[in-house]
């Protein structure tokens, strides 16, 4: 089941990334020359959520499995069993997952053993047993039964293998005489690697204790250095790390012995670790001690492939950056003498509007939507694949009734069917939930009402003030934006919530949530407070709340008495950042937008002030066509209109001929600002010169 | 399914290098192979010193290890010979080879090969065994010439390569028919010096004869009577009146037999009132061809005449036919006799022989070459005194039956006659062989025979066997036989070619 994933082949392809990593294409097609030598780094994929890391994992495994010895877990979610030891920590549990993902023998791939690993495993499990409590020892061990397999699958599958190893154990224990304290630990762990090495090793596999040796205190022999393992793990704190980061040794010394020695030759390409959401603490322990080791010249082979949602993480400080593209036929990792030189951070890079193009062909063959929709959803999701993917699947399910008139805002009101197995979902909360993970959005979605930390701030004291409990709410929403790695701006900035996506997703949520209809309590209390705060001039964003309530008549008459003013490309400014107002949708609204009658004058009854001359009025209306055209071009929930975009020229080439000093502005935005529409832009100013485009 | 295969054999390195290895094994072996096959030429041989020559299947060569020329019949007697051979210690044997066509198409070839090597075999045993511990003991090989002797020069070529050691071929027996390849075979084996002993060629051009350029076969013996000496036996025998008797012919030329018949019939029938009868026989005499119309057409004639005795000059397919026709003679109330040369012998078991035909007045009568009744006293037929004895067939006797498990049939005469060629063989290496030698000059047992006569002549089961300074015997017994309806002939009497038994010193007249 390959599912079609945009814009990444340079790691996928034949000759990609991948490839050169594993020596392997996709499925085992082909060798391929390694790019790296004997040393390939720790390769990192960084983005933010819903940039496609762990979609291009799975990938990576369903076009490896079976080929080459391969796991993958994810570092963030360790099912952590019920009532285990004090020898269970998400690293052993992790190292455990791995080895048994590892292990088996696929179609093209022989089974690999894990002996060291398992007797690592096994003295750290048997901390805390104890004499008395056989039921512990009895659980533990059978939890090590999958990694025991490794060994020697029979003797793992056959029945009482605990039992018996259970019974040698107490026989041991009887002889022992009675131990120090402090020793215990240790000498519960010989006795019981001594027991499952008579149990499950054959005579090849015993000197596999003696890797062993090298660990601190160990003077060479295996078994000393064993119970000094379960000693330091017992410890805690760094002993135990160290005693960890051995641990994470045996896992690569067991799969190196897989590819040398007697073995070798009887293995094409290297062993894949995928290691999802390395930038939690997990990943950064197995990862870690594979760098320090491969820094002191160790040569393990074992190729990682990590993601991380951190695109800044302070593991990555030294590593080699370089941008998905780039990597499509080199990726150089020069190493240096630092141990984060082993890293090659890639960074994924948004869709393009082609790769979004084929996305929405793919769910929609036939080309019923909008053809510019696509583009569109590009625009409003910065190419971020997951949005793209679920949109472009909503717009392919799409009733065929609204088909035609498909816009981002109408599909964010859909329904999208995800699993077969279970019923659609709607797709904005569904969305919303992948991007903003938090068990309760609401006061996100509340914050995207405001503009920079101050208005939040303020916004928050007004409405969430039975969220406040610990603390301000603001700083809290902030901050936690700041850990997904979502840019949040500082004072001053257009939006608290800088992404477009998200923010139109908070907004959404912001209106729809309550089901309120009509009146949309939740979202007028939340401008309304804001257009309070920013009252009662008629400053930019107390407009901006008027237009997001509903309200234009006061902006008109603003931008209408302003217009004569020297200050044109001020005037303009203020007009763009008015009109980036979110529009209060009707949920469910059919047909063409409101807004593009009043842009193209076709409105029945403009409803204009009382007293103005001719001259004024006409003034009035054109600001007002001029407001409501550049609202709709800008909205980014909206399609574009081609006759709307010519009415914005011809409206702002009058009014430049009107100005008596500013007509050049206004000339160049007549000029300029229906081509930025055209290019996907946001509306440049000064005009003409590329400010900050998309 | 081709993918999984390759991952299975050749994806790893190591799989890589075991499958080219197995792969490589593979074809160098089964490439190797072939090529050996088709470059190796084909294994012809069939045992030491026999191998199939190239366009037959028959076994050709010389051989004395038991080995039967994949002929079952001949496989008893063949071991038989292969085991006395193996007890003979390397050095103190001279070998006898036995020249026949062992691998003879017809039945009666056969029958006769297969006597013909009993006989020998029979008298090898007495020489190694019972013969007061004489030397050189007697080896004896088989030596075939294929059917119808078509392959004697490679058999003859290696007999000749045989008169070294080990072997010491010192005498060649068993030359058994007349025929072109024959004496060719003879000329070249005498011309090698090599001594040959005939056994029952009795053709005259495979003879050595007075006068020059009748000594073409230097170191030839024969123990049957030449077709002349048998057909003087027949007209003693006969006492023929010319003017009742009428020769039948065959008008081939090149068959001895019967041209040295046709000679013999035509100087004693001087002055017979009838031209000779002619037929035409096929150029392979043992083929039915269409002689049988020409037969019945003869038989008419020979109604028409007042002939009653009727000479035929003709091979034994041919005479059978003839006989056959007579049986259905117009003229049935006349009764006729039908003398023939030794031929006569193979009708006994001829399957195609209308019996009835003998039974109507017509006798058959044959000079046979030997019959075992001829030296065994019967009440009314007195043994003759001189020319053989009684004693030497029944020593004959006890050496034939140790020969065969089953009885040899004796009463076509060639387990006698070849026992005699053989002994007459032995007899020469023996006398040949100088005090303090064990063995004797290859040239020197050629040159024996002048002195077979007198005392130092052989006593032979057919009668003795004197031979004159051309290696024929002389005066030999010549047992006149009746072929009775049963197939079996019957003992009539011997006769003399020169009319009366030899006197007991058995020495040849000076002659010419």
């Amino acid at each position: 089941m390959d599912r079609e994933l945009y814009g990444r082949e340079a790691v996928l392809h034949g000759n990609g990334l991948v490839a050169r990593l594993a020596g392997l294409t996709r499925h085992a097609g082909a060798r391929v020359a390694y790019e790296h030598g004997d040393d390939p780094p720790v390769t990192v994929f960084t983005g933010g959520r819903g940039m496609g890391k762990t979609a291009l994992l799975k990938e990576i495994r369903n076009g490896y499995k079976g080929c080459t010895p391969l796991a993958l877990i994810d570092c963030a979610h360790i099912e952590e069993p019920d009532d285990h030891g004090p020898g269970w920590t998400p690293l052993t549990g992790a190292l455990s997952e791995l080895a048994v993902q590892l292990a088996p023998k696929g179609e093209a791939v022989k089974p690999v053993q894990f002996p060291r690993l398992s007797l690592g495993l096994v003295a750290v499990a048997s901390l805390g047993w104890s004499r008395e409590d056989d039921e512990r020892a009895r659980r533990d061990l059978l939890r090590l039964g999958p990694l025991l397999a490794t060994v020697d699958p029979g003797r793992a599958a056959a029945a009482g293998w605990v039992g018996r190893v259970l019974a040698k154990l107490a026989a041991a224990f009887t002889e022992a005489t009675a131990p120090l304290a402090g020793q215990v630990a240790g000498l519960v762990a010989e006795a019981t690697v001594e027991t499952v090495v008579e149990e499950f090793f054959g005579r090849f596999l015993r000197q596999s204790e003696n890797w062993y040796g090298a660990y601190r205190n160990a003077g060479g022999r295996g078994r000393a250095g064993l119970q000094q393992l379960a000693v330091d793990f017992a410890q805690g704190g760094r002993r135990r790390a160290e005693a960890e980061s051995f641990l994470v040794g045996a896992l690569t010394e067991d799969l190196l012995r897989a590819y040398t020695g007697l073995r070798r030759g009887t293995r094409i390409g290297r062993p894949l670790l995928l290691l999802d959401n390395a930038h939690e603490p997990l990943g950064r322990q197995l990862v870690e001690p594979i760098l320090r080791a491969r820094a002191d010249g160790r040569r393990d082979r074992v190729v990682v492939l990590a993601t991380s949602r951190v695109r800044d993480h302070e593991g990555l400080r030294n590593a080699t950056r370089t941008r998905l593209p780039e990597t499509a036929h080199r990726a150089p990792c020069p190493r240096d003498g630092r141990v984060g030189s082993g890293l090659l951070a890639v960074d994924l890079t948004p869709l393009t509007p082609t790769q979004a193009r084929a996305a929405f062909d793919a769910h929609d063959p036939a080309g019923r939507t909008p053809a510019d929709l696509s583009r569109a959803v590009h625009r409003l999701t910065g190419g971020r694949p997951l949005g793209v993917a679920l949109l472009a699947r909503a717009a392919g399910e799409a009733p065929a009734a609204v088909r035609s008139t498909l816009t981002p805002g109408g599909l964010l009101d859909l329904t999208v069917e995800l699993r077969e197995d279970s019923p659609p979902v709607p797709v904005a909360p569904t969305l919303l939930a992948e991007l903003l993970p938090v068990p309760r959005p609401g006061p996100y979605a509340v914050l995207a009402a405001a503009h920079d930390e101050d208005s939040a701030r303020r916004l928050a004291q007004a409405r969430l003030a039975g969220e406040a409990l610990d603390g301000d709410v603001a700083l809290r929403v902030r901050d936690r934006l700041r850990a997904e790695d979502w840019t949040v701006a500082a004072a001053g900035a257009a939006h608290f919530v800088a992404d477009p996506l998200l923010r139109a997703l908070l907004l959404h949520r912001l209106r729809f949530e309550d089901g309120d209809h009509p009146r949309y309590a939740a979202w007028h209390a939340a401008h309304e407070t804001l257009r309070r705060h920013y009252g009662p001039d008629p400053t930019p964003r107390r407009l901006h709340h008027d237009l997001a309530l509903g309200s234009t008549a006061e902006a008109v008459a603003h931008f209408r008495l302003t217009f004569p003013e020297p200050d044109v490309l001020g005037w303009l400014g203020r007009l763009r950042f008015v009109a980036s107002a979110p529009y209060p949708r009707e949920r469910g609204a059919t047909g063409p937008d409101p807004r593009r009658a009043v842009a193209l004058g076709q409105e029945p009854d403009p409803g204009l002030p009382d007293g103005l001359d001719p001259d004024t009025t006409a003034l009035h209306l054109s600001v007002r066509r001029l407001l409501h055209a550049v609202w709709l071009l800008t909205d980014p929930l909206a399609l574009p209109d081609e006759e709307v975009a010519h009415r914005l020229t011809h409206e702002l080439r009058r009014l430049s001929g009107r100005h008596l000093t500013g007509s050049g502005p206004l000339w160049d935005a007549a000029t300029h600002w229906p081509r930025d529409i055209r290019a996907w832009r946001e509306l440049s100013l000064p005009p003409g010169r590329p400010e900050d485009g998309v | 399914m081709l993918e999984r295969l390759r991952r299975r054999v050749f994806w790893t390195p190591r799989q890589k290098f075991l499958t080219s290895l197995v792969v490589t094994a593979l074809v160098l072996g089964l490439g190797g192979y072939g090529i050996s096959r088709l470059t190796t030429p084909e294994d012809r041989s069939c045992a030491a010193g026999v191998e199939r020559p190239h366009g037959s299947t028959e076994c050709v060569g010389v051989n004395g290890d038991g080995h039967a020329f994949g002929m079952p019949d001949l496989a008893e007697t063949a071991a038989a010979i292969g085991r006395e051979n193996a007890t003979l210690k390397d050095g103190e044997y001279a070998t006898v080879a036995l020249l026949l066509p062992l691998t003879a198409a017809d039945h009666g070839m056969r029958v006769k090969v297969l006597h013909e090597i009993q006989g020998a075999h029979a008298y090898q045993y007495r020489a190694n065994h019972e013969s007061n511990s004489e030397t050189p003991k007697i080896r004896l090989v088989l030596a075939n010439t294929g059917r119808a002797n078509a392959h004697w020069r490679s058999t003859v070529d290696r007999l000749k390569a045989m008169t070294g050691a080990p072997d010491r071929l010192r005498a060649v027996s068993g030359v058994a028919t007349s025929s072109t390849e024959v004496r060719e075979a003879v000329a070249a084996l005498t011309g090698a010096g090599i001594a040959v002993v005939g056994t029952t060629i009795t053709a005259d051009d495979i003879a050595n004869g007075p006068g020059a350029g009748h000594n073409r076969f230097p170191g030839l013996a024969r123990v049957s009577p030449t077709n002349g000496d048998e057909a003087k036996a027949l007209a003693h025998f006969g006492r023929v009146d010319a003017a009742k008797a009428l020769l039948v012919q065959d008008t081939r030329t090149g068959d001895h037999y019967t041209d040295t018949l046709k000679a013999a019939f035509a100087a004693s029938l001087k002055g017979a009132p009838y031209e000779p009868q002619l037929f035409t026989s096929p150029p392979d005499p043992t083929e039915e061809g269409t002689t049988a119309n020409t037969f019945r057409q003869i038989t008419h004639l020979i109604c028409d005449t007042r002939a009653e005795t009727v000479f035929f000059a003709g091979r034994h397919t041919q005479l059978r036919q003839f006989i056959n026709a007579l049986g259905a003679r117009g003229c049935a109330e006349r009764s006729f006799t039908v003398l023939t040369g030794d031929e006569g012998s193979y009708l006994g078991a001829d399957s195609k022989l209308n019996r009835a035909a003998l039974k109507a007045k017509l006798t058959v009568r044959y000079a046979a070459l030997a019959h075992p009744d001829a030296w065994r006293p019967a009440p009314g037929r007195p043994v003759p005194a001189t020319g053989g004895s009684a004693t030497a067939f029944r020593t004959f006797l006890t050496d034939i039956a140790r020969a065969s498990a089953k009885p040899v049939p004796l009463a076509d005469g060639q387990a006698i006659v070849a026992y005699d060629a053989m002994a007459t063989a032995v007899h020469a290496i023996r006398q040949a062989t100088p005090k303090n030698a064990r063995y004797p000059e290859l040239a020197d047992v050629a040159t024996q025979w002048p002195q077979v006569k007198g005392s130092l002549r052989v006593e032979g089961a057919s009668g003795w066997i004197c031979l004159d300074n051309y290696g024929n015997p002389y005066n030999k017994a010549v047992p006149i036989v009746d072929l009775a309806p049963d197939g079996t002939q019957r003992f009539v009497r011997i006769a003399w070619p020169e009319g009366k038994a030899p006197a007991a010193s058995c020495l040849p007249p000076r002659r010419g």
